[in-house]
């Protein structure tokens, strides 16, 4: 089949309304554009290093690698300003919409992280931030939310109770096709119509490029499989993208939630299908008539019932292997991981850890001795704390 | 200028004979239950509608204002599936034979479906067209006989390079998009798009019906002038939403409000 612009194999393409199909012309243009351009390119790495925090290290996890007999690295993206991968995307992004003269930008967000994150690229850089988030999103991270208006964003709850992730991503789609003159949406994972699969890739495969020059360096060889959370798949894909080539495992972590139902869960690429949603064809959680189910995960930047289609596309090809963690295991890993390393993970990023775990422990039962493993640890868990104790008090991990 | 038109667009041509204008109501289908529905198509089309615009609900309905999602929720709160869908549109196709309806659906009811399984048999169900509103150019399906026309979209961020792409593969009607935004919106005005509705009349015959935010008497007098005629739909499920508690008031308000509309 002939490669069309926008694909990942059968994945991806523009499914959004003519309204907004200029725009998206304009910006994979500008963004072509940009990255040949010395001068945005140095004011890119320059955020990245100087205000961001980068490089980030690749830390060696002794006590957790003795526990498991592996040599277990952590790629600290949970050191960076604001807390989690999400700010190596929206400097970029917020850097190229001041290049194309948009005065405001928009984003929506899970876990707050990315809304945080984009609150901060505007403050820094002088744009006027919106930020779309579900009401019950909101309510488990409550303090991002106020964290963005004190940035001076505005932040706006979406969806009702229960309205999660894809309900913000509605909102900020309709948002954007009101504003699509002075508006850049800032698109938070690798997700939406082309080119954004691609363009936020791009920004966060710095995570891949430099644990993978990191391993080398200390351990002279590369890791045996790299792990990392999906949810939308941003950091997923920032971490595969440097290892895709390499004859390394990719192994990403969806959130399995409370069990195989549907709605108990949001592990679109272990048990969806394809279908269309949000501007890209990509593995969905839906009926058989095409309703999107509803999802749950304990972490809300994992609770979304779609994934960016290059993940789908290194799945139908069979390059990379999705695994589903449960509630329980991710709590699990995020109260070892604490306890034994001194590092409070994201629950999304807990999620990436139970992974590696179990499939050491699957390897070393195959024979394989000593796993060298890389762990993306995609944000801190701060903002989960409160959450995760809510739930511990016994007042269970249900939706509200 | 020479153009085969399809058999849906000729049907639309000869309707717009009778009054000059095409009117086109949107219906989200289940809002608030299938026998609503039902009945509220029957009181469309005595209200003269040319065309039926049925939509499927969707559970992310993300080129919709409020109402329209609100009435989707609704749709949705009690049972939905294709097969229902089907059905339906078999009981009203029977019921009028010699009307043309329109489906629009979010293009991942389409992919369930598989594409063309889906347009092959609402063909079969006196479906004219298709609207897809998160399906530009670049994805339709091509063109194929025995399926209904896949409208195109015009929108006031069309450039003139691409509209001259769109109204060459034009069948059926163009939806003419009034404003930058989700259906509902208010400020509706043709005005600005004067210039643009003239270079798709140089272009083809296919009529052009203008939607999102008519919601009165003076709108529909302009979308009936400047262009071929309109689609009305936020405002029908406002009146549904107004009188969820009592069905016969709802379809004399509708039967009403369309009056009053209606040039
Ligand atoms: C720390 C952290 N990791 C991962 C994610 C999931 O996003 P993605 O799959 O795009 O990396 C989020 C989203 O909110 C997050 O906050």
């Amino acid at each position: 089949m002939a490669k069309r612009e926008g694909y990942f194999g059968e994945f991806g393409g523009r499914f959004v309304s003519e309204l907004l199909i200029p725009a998206l012309d304009k910006l994979w243009e500008q963004y072509k554009k940009a990255i040949k351009d010395p001068s945005y390119k140095k004011e890119y790495q320059a955020l990245l290093h100087d205000y961001a925090g980068r490089p980030t290290h690749l830390y060696f996890a002794a006590n957790l690698s003795a526990i498991h007999k592996a040599r277990i690295y952590l790629k600290r993206e949970d050191t960076l300003h604001t807390g989690s991968h999400k700010i190596n995307n929206t400097l970029g992004q917020a850097l190229l919409a001041r290049r194309m003269g948009k005065k405001r930008v928009i984003a929506e967000t899970g876990a707050g992280q990315h809304g945080v994150a984009t609150a901060t690229a505007a403050a820094v850089l002088g744009l006027k931030a919106h930020v779309y988030m579900g009401e019950e999103d909101l309510r488990r991270q409550a303090l991002n939310g106020f964290r963005m208006r004190l940035l001076g964003s505005t932040v706006e709850g979406v969806g009702g109770p229960t309205g999660t992730l894809r309900d913000a991503v509605n909102e900020a789609l309709r948002d954007w096709s009101r504003t699509v003159d002075d508006t850049h949406y800032i698109v938070g994972s690798a997700i939406g119509p082309h080119p954004f699969p691609r363009i936020v890739r791009d920004f966060q495969s710095v995570i891949g490029k430099e644990a993978r020059k990191q391993i080398l360096a200390k351990e002279k060889r590369l890791p045996d499989m790299v792990s990392a959370c999906v949810g939308g798949g941003s950091n997923a894909i920032g971490m595969f993208s440097g290892f895709v080539k390499d004859n390394v495992v990719l192994l990403g972590a969806e959130a399995g939630g409370r069990g195989d139902n549907p709605g108990q869960h949001s592990s679109s690429l272990s048990r969806g299908v394809p279908g269309i949603l949000q501007g890209a064809r990509t593995y969905l959680l839906q009926d058989s008539s095409g309703i999107v189910s509803p999802v749950h995960s304990v972490s809300a930047g994992l609770d979304y019932p779609g994934v960016g289609p290059e993940h789908a596309y290194l799945k139908s090809i069979g390059r990379a292997e999705y695994v589903s963690i449960s509630d329980e295991q991710a709590l699990e890993a995020f109260r070892v991981l604490s306890e034994v390393e001194g590092i409070i993970p994201a629950l999304e990023s807990s999620h990436a850890v139970a992974a590696a775990f179990d499939w050491i422990n699957k390897a070393r039962k195959k024979g394989l001795k000593d796993p060298l493993v890389i762990i993306n640890l995609s944000g801190r868990g701060d903002k989960d704390v409160a959450e995760v104790q809510r739930i511990l008090d016994g007042a269970g991990n249900e939706d509200h | 200028m020479k153009q085969e038109l399809t058999p849906f667009t000729d049907y639309l041509l000869k309707r717009k004979e009778t009054r000059g204008y095409l009117f086109v109501p949107y219906l989200a289908l289940g809002d608030p239950d299938w026998q609503s529905s039902e009945e509220i198509v029957d009181l469309l089309i005595r209200s003269g509608a040319d065309t039926i615009e049925l939509g499927l609900p969707f559970s992310d309905p993300s080129a919709d204002g409020p109402v329209l999602q609100r009435a989707f929720r609704r749709s949705l709160s009690h049972p939905f599936s294709r097969e229902l869908v089907f059905q339906f549109l078999e009981k009203i196709s029977r019921k009028h034979p010699d009307f043309k309806f329109s489906v629009m659906a979010y293009a991942n009811l389409f992919h369930a479906a598989g594409f063309d399984e889906m347009l092959k048999r609402l063909y079969t169900l006196n479906v004219g067209g298709v609207i897809v509103p998160d399906v530009p150019l670049e994805e339709a399906p091509a063109p194929a006989p025995n399926r209904p026309d896949w409208i195109q979209f015009i929108t006031p961020t069309t450039r003139p390079e691409r509209l001259k792409a769109i109204v060459s593969v034009a069948r059926g009607f163009i939806y003419l998009v009034s404003l930058k935004g989700t259906t509902g919106q208010s400020g509706f005005t043709l005005e600005p798009l004067r210039k643009t509705i003239q270079t798709i009349r140089k272009q083809t015959r296919v009529p052009i019906l203008a939607g999102f935010g008519i919601r009165s008497a003076a709108h529909a007098q302009e979308a009936a002038t400047v262009a071929d005629g309109f689609i009305i739909g936020s405002r029908i499920h406002e009146i549904i939403e107004e009188n969820l508690s009592n069905h016969s008031i709802m379809k004399q308000q509708l039967i009403e409000e369309l009056k009053g509309i209606l040039p």
